[in-house]
């Protein structure tokens, strides 16, 4: 069984709680427990955001209505695993980033931009915090065009694929641990996985070994 | 093994970060090459004070909820994560929480002691002020009246408390100074209630407080000293009950150089006995409903003013002071049996 790590005092005494005992505080609404799903939860949930709508504050807004879902809801989670709570807050998330996107796409069709000014716009507040990137002009702007293209791709693949793949490189999820949050057998998972790398890979234009040949660089 | 456990094995690796492996099938080499720049999401940081700003509405928001459902706080604890920030505005908050939280006890406690307080004690004023606070919330003149009632009987429980702990007058006094001042808001609330069943009820219950006060203080009149002993009479005057009064008390000087004193007033019983300063004096020769006439030494009586009273044997008692300059003298006295030198 996986452990958390807790403080239970400003001193710093440490003890272990598991991850069924804070979900079982939190279906009470248990503030600490909570916050301590939260503060777990939200980079994972934030990076997804942004990989599918790569504005901030679109990310903001749905992030925000996540996890005010997932204090309001968290009485009908019904599993008391890690992984089947991720999967539930993604699509929690997937339905708020759908409706986000919904919203854009009305608000593209009443106003006319500019040539050339679209995409660049819906990127420009993308917030990398990695210095390397944010001093390179150039690795920045290729990073925002591989986050769009990685926006899209997600937003190609079914339910199930996404929680996979953002189960297992965003949230750290073993196979064995997301087949039962999803009622598969790992095989299936394992298969669903290569399944969705391929359609991403497709989608990312990558070709058979332009991968190994450095981070970010594609063929 | 096929390609889908290969993949699965190389992620478990982490393979997908390093530069060089062999990869024989194009699917799994391209999985790969997907994985690693899906990997890179993780360099997104969540600004902090987005953060911050959300992790405040959660537990605003979860506070409401336990408030929503009537539950209680759980108490203050920490589940975060190891490592996971911990901000200095929360300790501000949680400092100033529990320093709240020991004024609420302080003052739930203050509280509760000023409910059990009694005449005299210095958290009896607050108790008071408590009654007064009831009264002024009372939404309606029945409840008003039910409150007064309720009072009055506290108040009634206080004196028998601090005349049987032997308290001192003072806080006998106080005592029943409240319990005086309460019957009269008590009659006075009910008499203000609209005629009907309503103040039939309420009429009921006044008379059943104001049946317990008069017993009450029948009780008690014994064991208290004369100056009290005369309040209460007083009161138990105020309640209906036919108490002595004293209006006029004359003294002569006899032959025999004894004195003779003739005491008028009311509700004279029969071995009522004569009283000189709150002492029993002298003997009663003769008792009428109006009159007591009694005979001292010469000797008891100094020059001066002396206070002259009767004691029915029911314990009620009543007085009049006099001021003597010579052996022949009389003195109009005032209608409340109280006036003493000691009163």
């Amino acid at each position: 069984m996986r452990h958390w790590e807790v403080i239970t005092d400003n001193r710093g005494s440490v003890t272990t709680t598991t991850f069924e005992q804070v979900i079982k505080q939190a279906r009470s609404h248990d503030e600490e427990a909570l916050v301590a799903l939260y503060q777990r939860a939200l980079p994972v949930i934030y990076r997804f955001a942004m990989a599918r709508l790569g504005r901030s504050d679109l990310v903001e807004d749905v992030v925000s209505e996540v996890f005010l879902v997932m204090v309001e809801s968290i009485s009908d989670l019904r599993t008391e695993q890690e992984a089947g709570f991720y999967a539930w807050l993604l699509q929690i998330a997937q339905g708020k980033i759908s409706r986000a996107l919904r919203h854009v796409t009305r608000n593209n069709k009443r106003h006319i931009s500019l040539p050339g000014t679209q995409k660049s716009d819906k990127y420009a507040a993308v917030e990398l915090m990695a210095t390397d990137l944010a001093s390179n002009p150039v690795e920045l702007h290729e990073w925002r065009e591989t986050l769009e293209e990685l926006g899209l791709a997600l937003g190609s693949l079914s339910t199930e694929q996404q929680v996979i793949v953002i189960g297992r490189f965003l949230a750290g999820q073993k196979i064995e641990d997301l087949a039962q949050a999803l009622g598969k057998q790992p095989g299936a998972v394992r298969v669903l996985q290569f399944r969705a790398l391929n359609a991403l890979a497709k989608h990312l234009g990558l070709a058979r070994g332009s991968w190994r040949s450095g981070k970010g660089e594609r063929a | 093994m096929n390609h889908e456990e290969y993949l699965d094995r190389l992620i478990e690796r982490r393979a997908y970060t390093e530069v060089h492996i062999p990869v024989a099938n194009d699917e799994v080499a391209s999985s790969l090459a997907a994985a690693e720049v899906f990997a890179q999401l993780q360099e997104i940081e969540v600004p902090p004070g987005f953060a911050n700003r959300l992790e405040l509405s959660i537990r605003s928001r979860a506070r409401s909820l336990i408030e929503q459902n009537g539950g209680t706080m759980p108490s203050e604890r920490s589940l975060s994560l190891a490592g996971s920030q911990r901000f200095p505005k929360r300790r501000v908050w949680t400092a100033a929480l529990r320093i709240a939280a020991v004024l609420m006890v302080a003052c739930v406690g203050v509280l509760t002691a000023s409910a059990h307080s009694l005449p005299g004690d210095a958290l009896y004023g607050l108790k008071q002020a408590e009654h007064q606070f009831t009264l002024t919330f009372a939404n309606n003149p029945q409840n008003r009246a039910s409150a007064q009632i309720d009072q009055l009987r506290s108040t009634l429980v206080d004196l028998g408390t601090v005349v049987n702990d032997g308290r001192g007058d003072d806080a006998i006094r106080l005592a029943l100074d409240t319990v005086a001042a309460r019957t009269i808001a008590c009659r006075g609330a009910v008499a203000a209630l609209p005629a009907g069943s309503e103040r039939e009820t309420a009429q009921q219950d006044l008379n059943s407080i104001l049946t317990e006060e008069e017993q009450t203080l029948h009780h008690q009149l014994d064991q208290v000293d004369w100056p009290i002993r005369l309040a209460f009479t007083r009161q138990l005057g105020a309640l209906g009950d036919p108490v002595p009064t004293v209006t006029n008390a004359v003294v002569r000087t006899q032959i025999n150089g004894m004195l003779l004193i003739t005491i008028t007033g009311s509700h004279f019983m029969l071995q009522a006995e004569l009283f000189i300063d709150g002492r029993p004096a002298g003997m009663v020769s003769r008792t009428t409903p109006d009159q007591l006439v009694a005979v001292i030494n010469n000797t008891a009586w100094s020059p001066g003013a002396h206070a002259v009273g009767v004691r029915n044997p029911d314990g009620t008692a009543a007085q009049v002071v006099l001021n003597v300059n010579n052996n022949n003298h009389s003195r109009q006295g005032t209608p409340e049996p109280g006036e003493g030198p000691d009163d």
